[in-house]
């Protein structure tokens, strides 16, 4: 055998070889985005020529360079990282346009995991601390501006939803949603899902608003409920207190209400011992006495949640048992896409929890993922995210109209979305959160003195807010 | 070969034998004890680099009412500890007895330590659930009501030190099964023989030919009791009204959810400092009667 047959000379020859053929192979690759460019460039030339004589103003080389931007990355192989919640008929829909969309551009895979809903914003930060983390993830409302005010999130580009101005895009949906969503004037964030409280309310059945149900209501709920003794052996309506989300959800409808709210809109005070907030949680309280409404923790899967039952509204979770339970409680239904949407409430309120799309700043594909997301949720796919996740988004502004034809009664009242009613957007939305749900806890489950209780949480929250 | 070569290559070899346990220590303990002993004299938000502020986290942490707070909680739970220890010792007794299906028993008694501390948190929420649960099926019969373990500031700690005794019985009984199996059958024939009682043969040779394997089991399970997050984050999440708000929970609140995590890594050194007195305390205490 001979030995210099493949000296290390060789091999170090060998691998400068291919290194460097490598090299020049990826070089070469940044060739094709000026062919791109020169074709994508007539195109576009000649919608934008259509779109000014619609009067629209649009910036054509700016335009050109972001299709070009976005179509030379695609050009390239790339895996787009994208995680989400778990929640399975959401992840089989994700799969399936995952898939739909690598069928289209076969260069785009993507890498789809699903994380416990509550750990997805955890996870995310600790990747980005990395540098790193998905391309595009999913999740809820207050966790948002510790990715926003971290300026760890990319803006919006309307253009990935093949629209060329934000105006378009706003347009598409519910009036003043996407406004409600924007911070310093930047959006970025696009909803999946908004679960909304308060949201559609029945004038024929209430005309003069919340209050008139209130009586019907704690009856329907107080017959529901069953007892043997002291014991309860049938629990229908829960109101949860076991964390921030749960008190947002199930106990701020009765704050907002009575026209108070755990911050000032400018979020920099607390408004715990504010009168309305004092009476919202003395309803509240007069509900548990009654043995209407059941103070739930640790929080159970199962009954209905005092935030849905008393603003009747779609929660993922709520619709089938209030389904059931809506002849019972004379609780007005219409049809959305085959789907019920139900109406107790006060227009004049309302809130929303909204889930919706962050692109990492840590992303090297920012415009190609927000081409994907604007393929996730364009008109066609955001209808099939509704009817195949059951999730009631009521985010576009076609559907509110469907709503309203479907039954006479039933009114969407979006007017009133505003940052305030989104509710403690602030990336101290935890911390500042923990007094109010111990304070919550202290006044349902315990008994404790409300008016002393907030306002020792108020102090508690102010300190945090005070830094 | 001359011999100091010899010894060279096979101090060498020695070397290299330990060197992936010694890289696997540096990477997986030694940094990161370092990093957070680092973080704890910074700000920082995960998201943005670190901010020096030299003492100021230790200075907040001197006048925090919640972490002085969850002191208290967690030594609450501690005390569940000693509970935990003497029950194990008895039922390592039972279990080195002329028992029938010893075996049997001991697997059962270990089985929580290798099941899922989340899984088994999560079916005890469900066993003390005040309406369905099994505790209230078997109160309720008997007169007792349902006791809402759970949901009451005054029975949510006990119920986690409960479920906290239960966890931990079966590794600590092992512990001890080891130990008293390694007692000289001879030493409680002599004693018989003078005329020694089960309670002096206890005293007098098992507890002091015991003490090494209690020492340790004082200083671990001090350990475990203080670390203890699992139960109070999936049973309660800390409630209800921070009844079980122990003293991890809140590391892990303040540093993943408030992204304060200079401040949680100077609760955790002040927690380590704390732990380390009681360990030096208890090797004082009982260590010198096992020498």
């Amino acid at each position: 055998m001979d030995s210099k047959a493949f000296s290390r000379r060789h091999f170090v020859r060998l691998a400068a070889l291919g290194a460097g053929g490598t090299l020049l192979a990826a070089c070469g690759a940044t060739a094709t985005p000026e062919v791109v460019k020169e074709v994508v460039t007539q195109v576009v030339e000649k919608e934008v020529t259509k779109e000014v004589e619609k009067e629209v103003t649009v910036e054509v080389t700016q335009v050109v360079e972001k299709v070009v931007t976005a179509t030379a990355v695609a050009a390239q192989p790339i895996e787009l990282v994208i995680w989400d919640p778990i929640f399975d008929p959401q992840q089989v829909l994700l799969q399936n346009l995952t898939a739909k969309y690598t069928e289209m551009h076969p260069e785009v895979t993507f890498k789809y995991e699903s994380i416990q809903y509550d750990e997805v914003h955890k996870k995310v930060t600790i990747a980005m601390a990395g540098g790193g983390g998905p391309d595009a993830f999913n999740v809820p409302s207050y966790t948002w501006a510790r990715f926003i005010e971290n300026n760890t999130a990319v803006e919006v580009d309307p253009l990935a939803f093949g629209l060329t101005s934000m105006a378009e895009l706003e347009a598409r949906y519910v009036p003043d949603l996407l406004e409600a969503f924007k911070v310093d004037g930047k959006l970025t964030v696009i909803p999946t899902y908004v679960g909304s409280y308060l949201l559609l309310y029945n004038p024929v059945q209430w005309p003069n608003g919340y209050a008139p149900t209130w009586d019907e209501l704690v009856a329907a709920s107080k017959e529901l409920n069953k007892f043997e003794g002291d014991q309860q052996t049938a629990v229908t309506i829960r109101m949860s207190v076991d964390n921030p989300e749960h008190i947002h959800a199930d106990l701020g409808p009765f704050v907002w209400e009575k026209g108070g709210d755990f911050l000032t809109a400018d979020r920099t005070q607390c408004r715990l011992t504010d009168p309305a907030v004092i009476e919202g949680f003395a309803q509240m309280r007069r509900l548990v006495d009654e043995k209407a409404w059941v103070p739930d923790f640790p929080y159970s899967d199962d009954g209905l949640f005092s935030g849905q039952i008393a603003s009747a509204v779609g929660g993922d979770w709520g619709f089938g048992e209030l389904d059931a339970l809506a002849a019972e409680l004379s609780v007005p239904k219409a049809e959305l896409s085959g789907w019920p949407v139900y109406a107790v409430g006060d227009e004049t309120q309302n809130y929303l929890q909204p889930w919706a799309w962050l692109v990492n700043a840590n992303s090297k594909n920012p415009a190609q993922t927000w081409s994907v997301i604007g393929y996730f949720m364009n008109l066609e796919n955001a209808e099939r995210w509704m009817v195949e996740t059951s999730q009631y988004t009521g985010v576009l502004a076609s559907w509110a109209q469907e709503i309203e034809q479907s039954d006479p009664r039933m009114k969407v009242s979006w007017e009133q979305l505003s940052h305030a009613n989104i509710g403690l957007i602030s990336s101290k939305y935890d911390e500042v959160m923990e007094p109010i749900v111990q304070a919550a806890q202290a006044i349902m489950l315990t008994g404790a003195n409300i008016e002393e209780t907030l306002a020792a949480a108020c102090a508690a929250v102010d300190g945090i807010l005070a830094g | 070969m001359s011999l100091a070569s010899y010894n060279t290559r096979k101090a060498i070899t020695a070397h290299l034998f330990v060197l992936p346990a010694v890289i696997f220590f540096l990477i997986w303990y030694v940094y990161p004890i370092g990093r957070g002993v680092w973080i704890s004299f910074h700000d920082w938000n995960i998201l943005t680099p670190p901010v020096w502020t030299g003492l100021s986290n230790f200075q907040d942490l001197a006048h925090d009412r919640d972490f002085f707070a969850s002191l208290l909680k967690t030594g609450y739970y501690m005390l569940s500890m000693p509970v935990t220890v003497g029950l194990a010792l008895l039922l390592a007794l039972v279990m080195n007895s002329k028992l029938p299906a010893k075996g049997f028993f001991r697997t059962v008694y270990f089985m929580p330590v290798v099941t899922s501390g989340l899984a088994t948190s999560l079916i005890w929420k469900w066993v003390y659930d005040p309406h369905f649960g099994l505790v209230a099926g078997i109160t309720r019969p008997l007169g007792l009501g349902a006791i809402p373990f759970l949901s009451s500031p005054d029975w949510a700690m006990p119920a986690i030190m409960i479920y906290g005794i239960w966890g931990g019985l079966g590794y600590v009984m092992v512990l001890f099964l080891a130990g008293l199996q390694s007692i000289q059958p001879e030493l409680y024939e002599a004693a018989s023989i003078d005329g020694a009682g089960d309670r002096h043969r206890f005293r007098y040779i098992t507890l002091p030919l015991l003490r090494p394997v209690l020492l340790f089991v004082l200083i671990t399970q001090t350990i475990a009791a203080a670390q203890v997050f699992t139960p109070a984050y999936a049973m309660t999440r800390g409630g209800p009204v921070g009844a079980t708000r122990v003293v991890s929970l809140l590391i892990y609140q303040t540093g993943f959810e408030y992204l304060k995590m200079g401040y949680a890594s100077a609760m955790a050194l002040v927690m380590f400092a704390i732990m380390g007195i009681a360990a030096v305390v208890q090797l004082r205490l009982v260590g010198r009667r096992a020498d």
